[in-house]
């Protein structure tokens, strides 16, 4: 049934009162009561913000992490009418409307996208790998890769250090997150550059290890073969530790 | 049967080369790779860490001229911290886990009563848990 226009004119009064705080003129409301919904509302979207990112809300003053609810409250027209899908659009509003520079808090985009990671990780849709044995060789066999996984760069490693430490170690960094099959725990892992190399070789283009050693050696022939296998290797029993690579890819093995 | 490749890479050609030569001329470096543990893990230990640096902050300030609020905000963010860091995060406790449940709520418990603490941010009462049109 559709609304009255007076109907949808009291509404967006009232939705507008409960965003802004601005008197609106809502019909037959004592201001007592309109107090209370604002309360209310506002108390919602603040419980949900602060335990999706409890990092940000410890690093940013009182003030600042106000400035964000009522902001994002008053000016953010949610897509989602869940409220616990409304933090992925809290990052996003963040993001686009330059909070960090506001602030002055350069790692501040940095730090609600790592936060937003796991909720996003912890909730993302099932994906299966492709079939798989515990037992292969290291180097010779294609590893199978854990589906459910986001890697990530950042400029600031607010993953390792406080976050206004983190300005001081401004570089290149990356951040795997992945969700541990039957725990479904989400966990993260920081990649040195050359191991993400290889990471995204194994996942994007089935390589065996020696293969993509082969090709970081043309890459740059000044690389001692052996130390990088070694380094390699390491690496590589630490990734099926984790459960990143669960194994070794069936359809390819002999 | 071939795998689909699916995803794309997020590496520059100037960090592939910047990561080879590092290698070239350290190969006995130690690769900045480190597990980092889990959510929880780690969200309480980056917490702690900015608590760590932040009361420090707080504690200078009380050396200066205001000493009453910085006092005050010190002494409420450990209790605060200990609730945010146990509490489940949003689409956690929501896959038919009881106990989950269970624990999220009564972290939820002990995060209001931390919260209250908090004042400056979550003076209000607490809304959407049960207490709609309580002062």
């Amino acid at each position: 049934m559709l609304y009255t226009d007076k109907t949808y004119d009291s509404q967006k009064r009232l939705t507008n009162w409960v965003r802004t705080g601005k008197e609106s003129g809502v019909p037959g409301a004592t201001s007592n009561g309109l107090k209370q919904y604002r309360r209310l509302f506002r108390n919602n979207i603040n419980n949900s913000l602060s335990q999706a990112y409890p990092i940000s809300f410890e690093v940013l003053s009182d003030e600042e992490w106000s400035t964000l609810v009522d902001e994002f409250f008053e000016k953010h027209d949610a897509k989602t009418p869940h409220i616990w899908k409304l933090p992925f659009e809290f990052y996003q509003f963040v993001k686009a409307n330059n909070f960090s520079e506001k602030f002055n808090y350069p790692f501040l985009n940095d730090l609600v996208h790592f936060e937003w990671l796991e909720i996003e990780v912890y909730t993302m849709p099932n994906e299966y790998p492709q079939p798989y044995v515990k037992s292969g060789d290291i180097l010779n066999n294609v590893l199978e890769v854990n589906p459910e996984y986001r890697l990530t760069q950042l400029e600031y490693p607010v993953h390792m250090y406080a976050a206004k430490e983190s300005v001081n170690h401004k570089g290149d960094y990356f951040l795997l997150t992945y969700r541990e099959p039957k725990t479904f725990d989400v966990k993260f892992m920081n990649l040195d550059p050359l191991h993400v190399l290889f990471f995204e070789k194994v996942a994007n283009e089935n390589l065996t290890a020696n293969q993509i050693i082969d090709f970081i050696i043309d890459q740059n022939n000044s690389i001692p073969r052996d130390k990088l296998t070694k380094s390699i290797i390491g690496f590589l029993e630490t990734m099926i530790k984790e459960k990143v690579f669960l194994g070794y890819a069936e359809n390819y093995l002999n | 049967m071939e795998k689909k490749i699916k995803k794309t890479t997020i590496l520059t050609g100037t960090v592939i080369a910047g990561a080879l030569l590092t290698f070239s001329v350290n190969a006995d470096a130690r690769p900045s790779t480190q597990a980092l543990g889990n959510g929880a893990e780690l969200r309480t230990e980056i917490i702690d860490l900015n608590v760590v640096s932040s009361s420090a902050k707080l504690y200078e300030l009380e050396c200066g001229e205001k000493s009453g609020t910085a006092t005050k905000k010190a002494e409420a963010k450990p209790d605060a911290k200990k609730a945010k860091t146990s509490e489940a995060k949003c689409g956690e406790g929501k896959c038919g886990e009881s106990g989950k449940k269970a624990d999220a709520k009564k972290d939820t418990k002990d995060a209001k009563a931390a919260k209250t603490e908090k004042k400056e941010k979550t003076s209000e009462a607490k809304c959407g848990e049960g207490k709609c049109g309580a002062e």
